[in-house]
């Protein structure tokens, strides 16, 4: 799907205190319900392609957009899927911060820690 | 997949992050050329330098023509970025810290 336009081919995501990620908004949308309702409403964020997200803070959002890829890259994918690698010190903010991605089955491990319940709640 | 790729770079200047998607074959003009896209040609693939940050090493600048398969540059990688401030000279890098991963790297 290597598409010519460009227009709107990324979306950006703004922390609590203003840093910026920008990523492929089909992989947003995809990954996350949250976002697509946000891209295809009536939402101003439809518009302008931004998303602010004043309650996470940067370091939180950079990894929600690092699972954001994990899980468009292994959703549908027959290949082994590998662990969602996660600081410990991070994985209690990260674990709340994803209700506001749809919550899903996706394993993740909290520092090589065996998974032993994937469920995310 | 990702949207058709099989992998994505983080690309940092200043509070920005790019999440560009990518494949092991392409170049680091192409990475430069996503992120021109991202920033809606703000920023000019031209006047922008890819640092790969090696904490041991330095930074290497990495060259336009070099393809992330020969730089062994894999998924998830964070690549730094600085523009051009004039003919010759390049801003500093500044990226914003990481509190986690900065501490244990």
């Amino acid at each position: 799907m290597k598409e010519d336009n460009d227009e709107g081919k990324y979306v950006k995501l703004v922390s609590a205190e203003g840093q910026e990620f920008l990523l492929d908004k089909e992989i947003a949308m995809a990954s996350s319900s949250t976002i697509c309702k946000m891209l295809e409403g009536e939402f101003r964020e439809a518009r302008d392609n931004v998303i602010q997200f004043p309650a996470i803070d940067g370091y939180i959002l950079e990894r929600v957009v690092r699972y954001l890829h994990y899980k468009a890259q292994y959703s549908n994918s027959s290949a082994r899927i590998p662990d969602f690698a996660i600081e410990p010190e991070v994985a209690l903010e990260f674990k709340s911060s994803l209700s506001f991605p749809e919550r899903d089955r996706t394993k993740y491990e909290a520092g090589g820690m065996p998974a032993k319940s994937p469920e995310l709640k | 997949m990702l949207n058709g790729y099989t992998m994505y770079l983080r690309v940092k200047r200043h509070s920005q992050t790019f999440f560009i998607t990518c494949d092991p074959g392409d170049t680091i003009r192409h990475i430069k050329e996503q992120v021109a896209i991202a920033t809606k040609n703000e920023l000019k693939p031209d006047d922008l330098r890819l640092l790969l940050p090696n904490k041991k090493k330095g930074a290497a600048i990495l060259k336009d023509e070099d393809t992330l398969q020969t730089l062994e540059i894999k998924s998830d990688t964070v690549l730094h970025m600085v523009s051009k401030i004039s003919d010759n000279e390049w801003e500093p890098v500044d990226v914003y810290p990481d509190p986690i991963s900065d501490k244990s790297s």
